[in-house]
């Protein structure tokens, strides 16, 4: 779940016995990517959105692969644990409705426009420009999202294999940035049926085997000591952060780059659209049955002592559970990796460096630039992860920025036939700027702090009031207007 | 079910389809006597644990073995080489067990009939069915080949009763000389067999075969038995594991094989006489091609839930309980009901959208190179998880990890059995055209239209224009636009027949304007 605060660090135990399993798992994804690349025949289309021919079954698993990332799956167990059902829930709950909107009002719109990159719906429905500003805004915060899951993927390979984040950090980047650039969507959405198939597998199991191979009650007592309604109704509960960061995710999401590439990639719009309703069931699903876990955690003694982290608690799982647990993690994490770099190249080479240098890179060379592309951006990821390994709250920022200016343009460029290319730069471009203000400022501003999660919600309204008021005052539709195209052939 | 009965009497009716009937039903029967032998014979005189090390040992005699078999199949004809193989199975065979009455040294006995058992297996059904694919033609093949396969099913299914009915009056070996009776009746048969049919089944005789790598359903077969037969041989590892603790007496085991071996043959039989034509009706041999892949990955996760139940139990909890070995048991059924029914025949059909020399070369290729080296695979995996210590819940999760690996791999066989009708097929080939149809009409627009759009791009001109006249069937703007995309990549005489039929289809002018000046420009 996008917005959410990655791994805390690890103790420094050294598990040998999962070395092999760990191994053979990214050998596998290595493999499967590697392969997947027999597909891409040189064609950007195949490489960009897998020839929009990825069915059903898989989609479900890629999206879900997407949804349930490291940072977010890890630490809804953890703030179950710790805090209560709630604290913990609304990351899938938020990110599963996200999917069930994007099936309800954007899949098929968007499949149907046979588009390779979301920012390419900006770009053609307005300006380029608002194409490229969604592109930045995107990009920055995939990068800061792929960052955020490869430190918790340091801090669970030296949890699996003993070796420390230094050394696994740049290598799984490596190893996703590869088969990345050989097999592209393809490779991605391959590699989410082994991860996605792995984290269910893991979840299944370490939930089935905490309810039934456990102490009789266990559940009763796990709900009666961390559920209640209370977070969602009492002001002094939190109930405004709960309900902003639902919306946030649920609402924010419509605009993921990663959801969205899937989407185009599916085989038919029918596809498309019932993917995401199961994907956004089965996410929510699969979110629920991890905030159990960390509630059934909060009964034991690890998970009960003061300052309990999750990974003490996983520690004291039987070690093929723990086994299970610890790789449905690396699956959640391995699995938003490669679509976050994915999505962030394509916006990148296609969005930004082809549409202000089309002389230099035309449609014959996108398909390399593109490949080109993820090597710096798989770099920035690593430096980054290494150097501020909790993002936490700059990860919440950067998905709010998006949520804020994003998805009203977006939404009523489908469904709004007056929306015009300038409301839509300026729809993005302010209510951006006062959200980072309010990031800064919230404290300055003199505001009730049991409030906290209005200053997500108020930039989407000023986005609303911007793009129709401006629309609503340009003489004429933007629809009977020639908008400028990208170049070449793949529009 | 009358349809199930037609095809059994046209069978019998004809004299050349009625011998290969029995040659199958007697290599069938043969395999399954000695195979239940083999296994009671290597569990209890080297055990469970050493199943990885035979398996190593197997794989390389396997590539000594199929450089052999290569090198005859390259100087004497299908049928000769058929002839040799059964009787030097039966030699072989009469030895072991003449080894076997005199008390040998068991451990190596248990190694050497383990490896010819198993050579056994894999080449005689492959040289049989090579000679058959070269006795009939297309029409004759798509009739016969499957119920022939029943009766190859038939006869492993007779042959674990007959183990499981005598194997207390003789003992668990002296089984054997049914096998060796079934191999030398083989070997009469095989001479008497018609000459080799002039045309190929469903390619064209008029091309010259492509080179066995640029075809991509060969590519894609090769490719994904590497993990296919790995995982099956690591199910294979933990089934009989199993089958170790659940059952200590010699006589007990070897009636228990054969009990297992009774099971899946009858459902193996069904499964090839209602669910292979069911499927291919109803799914099309493309995605039938997908069911045994999802079995083998459906096997790794049974297995997967019956290591960890072992690993949820104390080290000296005795014998495991039956009902979490039936998870084993199932993961084991699973795989070879549906290899033996749904998998042969549908590779069978899959290996007809290539020419007659590709496909044994093909098939060699599989069993020769690509088959020893994923149970060598398997063997070398297995122990190094055993000399590291690894519980058995570490080698199911990597079976698990490597059926998501199947899987996905899985999802190739069909655009490539595609690809490959595509590149094989002509217009005056009307058997090859059908399926190719037939497989079209089963795919989404844009799954056709990926293909296609390749087809568009070969130098093969025949290919190129049957592609240019399926895609414009379904023109819109994004066909123009991906026809955009990859117009430098079109034979120039292509390009002029497809502007030509966007013309004639009524296609606006200034469509096809994009693509000419497109082509001029690059």
């Amino acid at each position: 779940m996008r917005g959410s605060t990655p791994l805390a660090p690890a103790s420094n135990r050294t598990e040998i016995g999962m070395a092999l399993p760990t191994l053979a798992f990214l050998v596998v994804s290595l493999i499967i990517g590697l392969y997947a690349s027999r597909r891409v025949k040189g064609s950007v289309r195949n490489y960009f959105v897998a020839g929009h021919v990825i069915p059903f079954w898989v989609l479900v698993l890629s999206l879900c692969g997407q949804a349930l990332e490291l940072g977010g799956t890890y630490d809804n167990t953890a703030r179950a644990m710790a805090v209560g059902f709630w604290a913990g829930a609304v990351l899938p709950l938020g990110i599963g409705t996200s999917l069930i909107l994007i099936g309800m009002f954007f899949a098929k719109p968007l499949h149907a426009m046979h588009l390779l990159t979301l920012p390419d719906f900006y770009s053609r429905r307005f300006n380029m420009f608002s194409g490229a500003m969604v592109a930045v805004l995107c990009i920055i915060s995939f990068i800061i999202l792929i960052a955020g899951n490869l430190a918790g993927m340091g801090i669970l390979m030296e949890m699996a294999v003993g070796l420390p984040p230094d050394i696994t950090v740049p290598a799984i980047a490596a190893l996703v940035a590869i088969y990345t650039i050989a097999g592209g969507l393809f490779a991605v959405t391959w590699n989410d049926v082994l991860q996605s198939g792995v984290l269910f597998l893991g979840v299944a199991v370490a939930l089935g085997v905490l309810i039934f191979g456990g102490s009789p009650g266990v559940l009763e007592q796990a709900f009666a000591n961390r559920f209640s309604w209370a977070p969602l109704t009492t002001l002094a509960s939190g109930s405004i952060s709960v309900w902003a960061g639902f919306l946030a995710l649920g609402i924010g999401d419509i605009v993921a780059l990663d959801f969205m590439e899937r989407v185009f990639a599916a085989r038919s719009d029918r596809a498309a659209q019932s993917s995401c309703y199961v994907a956004g069931v089965v996410t929510i699903g699969v979110g629920i049955a991890m905030a159990v876990i960390g509630m059934i955690g909060s009964t034991t003694a690890a998970g009960a002592a003061e300052g309990a982290t999750l990974l003490q608690f996983i520690d004291t799982l039987p070690s093929s559970v723990k086994m299970l647990f610890v790789m449905a993690l690396l699956g959640a994490g391995i699995s938003t990796i490669d679509g976050a770099i994915m999505a962030s190249t394509k916006a990148l080479s296609r969005n930004i460096l082809q549409t202000f240098m089309p002389v230099q890179i035309p449609d014959t060379r996108l398909l390399l630039v593109s490949r080109l592309m993820v090597v710096p951006i798989a770099i920035a990821a690593v430096l980054l992860a290494l150097v501020f390994p909790v993002p936490g709250e700059l990860l919440i920022l950067a998905f709010d920025v998006v949520f804020a200016g994003c998805v009203v343009p977006l939404t009523l460029g489908i469904y709004w036939k007056r929306g015009t290319g300038q409301a839509a730069v300026l729809a993005i471009l302010f209510p951006s700027i006062l959200r980072l203000a309010l990031y800064f400022f919230y404290a300055d501003l003199g505001l009730d702090p049991r409030l906290k999660g209005i200053d997500t919600l108020i930039p989407p309204l000023l986005s609303l009031a911007i793009f129709v008021g401006v629309s609503w005052n340009q003489s004429r539709p933007e629809s009977t207007r020639t908008a400028p195209q990208p170049t070449g052939a793949l529009q | 079910m009358t349809a199930v009965l037609d095809s059994f009497v046209s069978v019998y009716r004809n004299q050349e389809s009625r011998r290969f009937a029995l040659l199958i039903f007697l290599v069938g029967l043969g395999v399954e006597v000695s195979r239940v032998a083999q296994t009671t014979f290597f569990l209890k005189h080297a055990g469970a644990d050493q199943l990885p090390l035979v398996f190593v040992a197997f794989a390389a005699v396997m590539v000594i073995a199929s450089s052999l078999y290569a090198s005859a199949a390259r100087k004497v004809r299908l049928r000769k080489l058929a002839s040799i193989a059964l009787a030097t199975a039966s030699i072989v065979m009469t030895l072991a067990w003449i080894l076997i009455l005199v008390e040998a040294s068991s451990t190596i006995l248990a190694y050497a009939l383990y490896c010819v058992v198993e050579m056994c297996f894999i080449f005689l059904p492959l040289t049989i069915w090579s000679v058959a694919n070269e006795s009939f033609a297309a029409e004759d093949a798509e009739r016969y080949l499957p119920p022939i396969a029943a009766c190859g099913l038939i006869g492993a299914l007779i042959g674990a009763l007959i183990s499981r009915s005598v194997v207390e009056l003789v003992g668990p070996y002296n089984t054997l000389p049914l096998a060796i009776a079934g191999y030398g009746g083989c070997f009469f048969l095989t001479r008497h067999a018609e000459p080799p049919h002039p045309q190929p089944v469903i390619s064209g005789p008029w091309r010259a075969p492509r080179p066995l790598m640029s075809e991509p359903i060969v590519v894609t077969l090769t490719l994904l038995s590497l993990p296919m037969f790995f995982l099956a041989y690591v199910i294979e590892y933990m089934f009989y594991e199993t089958m170790g603790h659940l059952v200590a007496d010699a006589t007990d085991l070897s009636q228990f094989i054969s009990t297992f071996a009774i099971v899946c043959s009858v459902a193996a039989v069904l499964a090839q006489v209602f669910l292979t034509p069911f499927l291919f009706r109803h799914l099309g041999v493309g995605t039938t091609a997908f069911v045994y892949p999802l079995a083998l990955a459906l096997g790794s996760l049974l297995a997967l839930v019956y290591a960890l139940y072992l690993g949820s139990r104390p080290v000296d909890a005795g014998a495991p309980s039956l009902w979490f070995a039936l998870f084993v048991l199932a993961a084991r059924a699973l795989d070879i009901v549906l290899y033996q029914s749904v998998y042969e025949s549908t590779t069978n059909i899959l290996y007809y959208a290539v020419s007659g020399q590709t496909r044994t070369r093909a098939r060699s290729l599989v069993a020769g190179i690509m088959f020893p080296a994923s149970v060598a695979c398997s063997g070398l995996l297995l122990l190094s998880f055993g000399y590291f210590e690894q519980p058995m819940y570490n080698v199911a999760f990597a079976a698990v990890v490597v059926g998501f690996l199947v899987l996905v791999m899985g999802m190739d066989v069909r655009p490539d059995y595609l690809r490959s009708l595509l590149a094989n097929s002509d217009e005056g080939n009307t058997k090859a055209r059908a399926a190719l149809m037939d497989e079209i009409s089963r795919l989404s627009l844009n799954e056709s239209r990926v293909l296609l759009l390749e087809s568009l791009q070969t130098n093969r001109e025949d290919e190129a224009l049957f592609a240019v006249q399926k895609l414009l069937d379904t023109y819109d703007r994004f066909l123009l636009e991906d026809l955009r995309e990859i117009q430098a990549r079109i034979q120039p005489r292509v390009l002029t027949a497809l502007t030509t039929a966007m013309a004639a289809r009524g296609i606006p002018e200034k469509d096809r304007l994009l693509l000419v000046s497109g082509a001029a420009v690059s």
